[in-house]
């Protein structure tokens, strides 16, 4: 009787523990900010956000011919940035990107490439959900 | 009887011309020798800059020379393989799928539109084009999206 009541404290100590470290930590949460010269958004914040125009992401497309990555963003308003690339070192990037990424990225406005390209993934992002 | 000053120039010619002599005669000979070919090898220092022939000007024939051997050779390559028909067909492929997202591209810009079966339509012409011309379409779409030219509406519809 005496262990029961000794295992109960136990786990009533590590359940709080837990949850302790789930309520712990930075969140990050920002909205999705696009002009026509770029975006910085996270994936999860734009997928999240109220209306049915946002969203932020990247494409990475390899051909015969080479390779080829096209990033876009769109706000709630309908403000519409993107931007191209076949730099390979973008295309690297871009399959680094997870459910927690914030992408950031610059367009050339006279060829649309993409002059800046930036992906964070960071524990403060939040995964995107459903 | 020579003056001693008309002796010493008499022996000084002498001293001067029979190794020069003695040379040129060696070349003859072995030009004779070798035949012609033997005119076409590096020359010696002294024969170039007897020729008048600087190190400058040498270099700058020895370049033009090589490019037109290159350019011959070249020539030659090209005419024994001639491109395949695999090559041409893929060539006039290219040509044609380039064709077909050109008028894309200029339909978006006429109907200020680009739809999803635009998006997907051009992604498969992508495949077929060469680097050069994928820069080349996105140049003219990416930039005309952004500045509000063209409506991107290939989400949903």
């Amino acid at each position: 009787m005496h262990q029961v009541r000794r295992l109960g404290v136990v786990l009533a100590f590590a359940l709080a523990s837990v949850s302790s470290v789930a309520l712990a930590g930075f969140r990050s949460s920002t909205r999705t900010v696009v002009w026509t010269g770029g975006a910085i958004g996270t994936l999860a914040d734009a997928r999240s956000a109220p209306g049915t125009t946002g969203y932020i992401g990247c494409t990475a497309v390899a051909y015969s011919g080479g390779s080829y990555v096209a990033c876009a963003a769109q706000d709630a308003y309908g403000v519409y940035a993107s931007c191209w690339s076949q730099n390979p070192q973008y295309a690297s990037l871009v399959s680094s990107m997870t459910a927690n990424s914030q992408l950031y990225f610059l367009v050339n406005a006279t060829t649309g490439q993409c002059d800046y390209l930036e992906v964070q993934n960071y524990s403060y992002y939040a995964p995107v959900e459903p | 009887m020579r003056s001693p000053k008309a002796m010493l120039t008499v022996c000084l010619t002498v001293l001067v011309a029979l190794p020069i002599g003695f040379s040129l005669g060696k070349i003859d000979r072995d030009r004779d020798k070798h035949g012609e070919a033997r005119e076409c090898e590096p020359q010696a220092p002294q024969a170039v800059a007897a020729a008048g022939l600087d190190g400058k000007t040498l270099r700058r024939l020895l370049r033009e020379e090589l490019r037109a051997e290159r350019a011959l050779a070249e020539n030659d390559v090209e005419r024994a393989n001639p491109p395949s028909d695999e090559a041409e067909a893929k060539t006039e492929q290219a040509d044609e799928a380039m064709e077909r997202a050109d008028q894309l591209v200029e339909a978006a810009l006429r109907e200020k539109r680009w739809t999803r079966s635009d998006d997907l339509a051009l992604r498969q012409l992508f495949a077929s084009l060469d680097a050069e011309q994928v820069a080349d379409l996105s140049s003219r779409l990416f930039p005309a999206m952004n500045r509000g030219e063209i409506k991107p509406l290939h989400l949903n519809q």
